[in-house]
């Protein structure tokens, strides 16, 4: 985790390919005319950008691990069609199985996001030589371990009350109070474990155990109308553990990434919530 | 890096990408949601960068276990916004109210 990411050269015209393809995505005039052609070219735009960072990466390291992270990759690939498979509860209405359906998907993308975080974390905390392990990669590690796990519990959370394995549960006024006091106590203990470097793997646990506990809080506490802004929330935390990955790996490109997510989840969670698909408007949501 | 530098390019980049999403389709924010997942996607990235360079068997076990779910996320992702990008089409198209709902496994 410490290396440096030597593909910056690469990444300047991959975040130029990013740009382009939100520009794209983002516009309206091509909608308003009933013409979407610009669309369908910016996400092979972006398609494009993710596959030349892979081949870049695979290509300036020195070979040895190659043959398994693209396996694991195409692994990966072939694995999301089949975990992804809906199915909705008899005798819901269209419209609504369509918006769960992709309510679930996001919460398995950030289920995927926040494990490979914790596990990037983790591999940060352990990897690290002792005299280079500097507060500013404690804390990059302690943060995105907690941001990692806390994301991936609360996606699985939400995932299977989607799913309909777990009861639909309201939230409490005890409950909040609850997640509240779980969040200042492991954002505490994170911070000592940040200070007294001696005692920070078992506080490392102990903040790992509070994460999974404060995701499932947070995901159970909310109202089932709630479930797509607590989505919205995770995956700007998970913007902001990838660049902080980006400033431990030394990369613009993950930093800018990562201010870019942080912005598209802002922008996200100060408006309604619609998806085309459903073809929904707030008023029934 | 320097610390500096690291603050300026993800203050750059915020404001980037808020300026450059208000220009989106206020109505139509879930797409925005969608597109934030998408670019989260590129963790992968990352996680691909670490396994080339790691060399202890925990770490390699640990950095490929992150790149087989990065992998998985990107292409739930990609998959999730095409089929928005292309029921807009078919929105466009059709007469309102025609559901697209047996269409639901990714």
């Amino acid at each position: 985790m410490s290396v440096g990411l030597q593909i910056d050269l690469v990444g300047w015209f991959a975040l130029a390919l990013i740009l382009a393809a939100l520009y794209g995505l983002n516009s309206e005039k091509g909608e308003q005319s009933g013409n979407t052609a610009r669309h369908k070219p910016a996400i092979g735009l972006l398609f494009a950008a993710l596959l030349l960072m892979l081949v870049s990466v695979l290509w300036t390291s020195d070979g040895s691990n190659v043959p398994l992270a693209i396996v694991m990759v195409l692994l990966g690939i072939v694995a999301a069609p089949l975990s992804s498979r809906y199915r909705a509860a008899r005798g819901s209405s269209p419209q609504r199985t369509v918006r769960e359906g992709i309510l679930s998907g996001l919460s398995l993308i950030t289920i995927g996001t926040g494990l490979s975080v914790a596990l990037l974390g983790l591999t940060g905390w352990f990897d690290m030589d002792r005299d280079a392990f500097t507060w500013d990669i404690r804390l990059v590690s302690v943060s995105s371990e907690f941001i990692g796990v806390w994301t991936f519990a609360a996606g699985l959370m939400l995932w299977l009350r989607l799913n309909d394995y777990l009861p639909q549960s309201s939230p409490g006024r005890n409950q909040k109070r609850f997640g509240l006091a779980v969040l200042a106590l492991a954002v505490l203990l994170s911070g000592l474990s940040v200070l007294f470097p001696a005692y920070a793997s078992v506080l490392m646990i102990v903040v790992a155990i509070l994460a999974l506990e404060l995701g499932a809080l947070s995901a159970l506490g909310v109202a089932e109308t709630r479930v797509a802004r607590v989505l919205g929330q995770h995956t700007g935390l998970i913007g902001a553990a990838i660049a902080m990955l980006g400033y431990v790996q030394a990369s613009l490109f993950l930093l800018s990434m990562g201010g870019l997510i942080v912005a598209a989840a802002i922008h996200y969670l100060r408006g309604a919530m619609a998806f085309n698909q459903a073809r929904r408007r707030r008023t029934d949501s | 890096m320097d610390p500096v530098i690291a603050a300026y390019t993800v203050l750059l980049a915020v404001a980037l990408g808020l300026s450059g999403f208000l220009r989106g389709d206020a109505r139509r924010r879930g797409r925005g949601l969608l597109m934030a997942a998408t670019l989260s996607g590129f963790i992968v990235v990352a996680a691909a960068s670490a396994l080339v360079n790691a060399v202890a068997v925990p770490d390699l076990i640990l950095t490929s276990l992150a790149v087989f779910f990065s992998a998985q996320a990107a292409t739930t992702a990609f998959s999730l916004l095409w089929r928005e990008i292309c029921s807009t089409h078919q929105a466009r198209g059709s007469v309102p109210g025609s559901d697209r709902g047996e269409d639901t496994s990714a």
